[in-house]
């Protein structure tokens, strides 16, 4: 295991220096200048400013040593430059959204892996009866839908036509300022650990749609690796055996079945994650949310290259982190996987 | 001719209609000059926000365009888009992925580190910063998801000429004298394209998804040239106005959902197994 666990990391971190070098070259090779994509206009005009900033990142030496002096001002110096678009350092912007991404992102994942598995076992358990063929209707459209489009869709019918929900942010700014009282920024947490109930439901209650939506893509990818999985699973040898023995059907279904379907829907959540973090930035975008998808959003719009930089290298930071994650708890479960 | 069929004759209703709903759309992009009734870029603003009525299907834009005309010409820049971004990614990917399955060694380990390295970002995003960066127009968008998407085809490739190469047949024709050109084209790209064009019709439905999102964040297709996801970002910024957004809308998630169908269905033909468990 010590050994499976030291390969993974030793994979992890090439990967990571393949894509710093990746983000690198994007920020360094595709504008014509480094200095105009990287200041502002108003710095541009400043000869000083420009003298400043080429002598900071190399400008005049080598490529290979430009990307040295890059790695050290990230890795020793925390410093990922300064936003053109609000004129913040990148990694100070990036703190202050990653919060609201997260509990965003937990949250969906949390609706999209409880329903998923839930609609993949009924759809299997009535295969080909009217509930499995409503259900993965429900799921191919998971995958299929624009979720920009299904974003718009329902906030517009839940907090516009039916305005059940909150539309948009992360809390009523009229009512509650969580983001002054120095919590974890995560607001679900703080409001219970402040035992500030009302706070509490009107953050879940802003949190929902979102979630749901974000989640939905993930969900549909869930219940389809679920169902054919428990499919597979149920027509195999040790399944006769089991209800040859005169085994009740449910627990054949959730003792023998569920356990080795579900480990491969592992893999399926990982790659679901990766989408989920595709997905918040039309999410984010649409239901207001300050979170890290709107910040890529605002920078990739903005030509804004040193935040673009920031903001794809933290994502790919956590996007291998949960992958990491996914293949040991694959390890862990299924241990032909350590022993190849 | 066989393979088309024998899948018609398959009883796979979700299948057909995926099929019905994408040969539709195909005709719309061809025809759409036929078809619509209005000029998809030219529109009257006094008749701006109309919704929907017999003269506008789909009711008028912020700028008095018809909608279900501007709805049925952006087929064929989404259609377009797609298919060549699945095209290019295929034959890029076959390339590389051939070869490196082939020859193994220094090749493989290098193709399968750069493959890794652009997977470990989400593709939404990766695809962002290189239309961003690039410039935001249809070329660039196309090349920023192909660069996204062809080390799918590449790894899919990879695994199977892998498996295949120590098969007897293989052996056997490589004692029989053919040349590896005739050997990876003759004998292992044949028994590998069925997996690579499933794997095409599902790409379809997510290039469809990922081309109107960049659209709609305005790093792919510029106006006035209509598209589905530019589309729904005009109706941001009046939710109220639901037709605007709504229409193309449903015109993403119909191909997407058409490319589902006719994927799954040529899985399931294409392997037994699946097609037991889904009779």
């Amino acid at each position: 295991m010590i050994r499976y666990l030291l390969r993974r990391l030793g994979l992890m971190i090439i990967l990571l220096f393949g894509v710093s070098i990746l983000v690198f070259l994007i920020s360094h090779l595709v504008p014509s200048s480094p200095e105009a994509a990287n200041l502002s206009q108003s710095a541009l005009n400043d000869p000083e400013i420009v003298a400043a900033y080429r002598a900071k990142w190399g400008l005049d030496k080598p490529l290979w040593e430009q990307y040295v002096i890059y790695m050290r001002n990230i890795l020793v110096n925390h410093d990922l430059g300064t936003s053109i678009r609000t004129g913040r350092p990148v990694l100070e912007e990036l703190a202050q959204y990653f919060p609201a991404t997260l509990e965003l992102s937990i949250f969906a994942m949390l609706i999209a892996i409880v329903l998923g598995v839930a609609f993949g076992v009924l759809s299997a358990i009535f295969q080909n009866k009217p509930i499995d063929q409503i259900l993965r209707t429900i799921s191919v459209s998971g995958v299929s839908l624009p979720n920009f489009w299904f974003a718009l869709l329902v906030m517009n019918l839940l907090c516009n036509i039916f305005p059940i929900f909150p539309s948009g942010g992360r809390y009523n700014a009229r009512l509650y300022d969580p983001a002054s009282a120095g919590g974890t920024g995560l607001y679900v947490l703080d409001a219970i650990s402040w035992g500030n109930w009302p706070l509490l439901g009107d953050v879940l209650a802003h949190l929902i749609l979102p979630a749901l939506v974000l989640g939905f893509f993930t969900m549909g990818l869930i219940t389809r690796q679920t169902r054919s999985n428990l499919l597979e699973a149920m027509s195999s040898d040790y399944i006769r055996t089991a209800r040859s023995k005169g085994m009740k059907e449910s627990r054949v279904v959730w003792r023998h079945a569920l356990g080795n379907a579900l480990v491969p829907v592992i893999t399926v959540s990982g790659m679901g994650f990766c989408n989920l973090l595709g997905g918040m930035v039309f999410v984010e975008r649409i239901f207001s949310w300050p979170g890290i998808g709107q910040y890529a959003y605002l920078a990739a719009t903005n030509l804004d290259f040193p935040a673009i930089c920031g903001v794809s290298l933290l994502i790919a930071v956590v996007y291998v982190v949960v992958n990491l994650f996914i293949d040991i708890l694959y390890g862990v479960i299924d241990p032909r996987i350590r022993y190849q | 001719m066989k393979l088309i069929k024998d899948l018609l004759r398959q009883k796979n209703f979700m299948f057909k209609l995926g099929l019905v709903l994408f040969l539709a759309w195909v005709l719309v992009a061809i025809f759409a000059p036929v078809i619509a009734p209005h000029d998809p870029t030219q529109g009257d603003v006094t008749l701006r926000y109309l919704p929907p009525s017999a003269d506008y299907w789909f009711g008028t834009d912020e700028l008095g365009r018809d909608v279900f005309s501007r709805v049925l010409y952006a087929s064929r820049v989404s259609l377009t888009a797609s298919l060549v971004t699945v095209l290019i990614s295929f034959a890029v990917g076959i390339f590389f992925g051939g070869l490196a399955g082939y020859i193994g060694g220094v090749v493989d380990d290098v193709m399968m580190r750069f493959s890794e390295m652009i997977q470990s970002f989400p593709p939404l995003i990766l695809a962002m910063v290189i239309a961003a960066a690039l410039g935001p127009n249809i070329s660039n968008s196309i090349l920023a998801m192909a660069i996204i998407w062809w080390p799918n085809y590449a790894r899919l490739t990879r695994s199977i000429v892998i498996s295949l190469k120590s098969n007897d047949y293989v052996t056997a024709s490589r004692v029989l004298g053919a040349t590896h050109t005739r050997i990876l084209t003759r004998e292992i790209l044949p028994n590998s394209i069925g997996s690579l064009i499933v794997m095409c019709t599902l790409d379809l439905g997510n290039a469809i998804l990922m081309f109107s999102g960049l659209s709609f964040l305005g790093l792919g297709v510029q106006p006035p040239t209509p598209e589905w996801g530019a589309m729904v970002s005009d109706g941001v910024r009046d939710t109220a106005k639901w037709w605007v957004s709504t229409f193309p809308g449903l015109a993403i998630f119909s191909v997407a959902i058409a490319a589902n169908f006719i994927g799954d269905g040529l899985r399931d033909y294409l392997d037994p197994k699946m097609r037991r468990s889904n009779s």
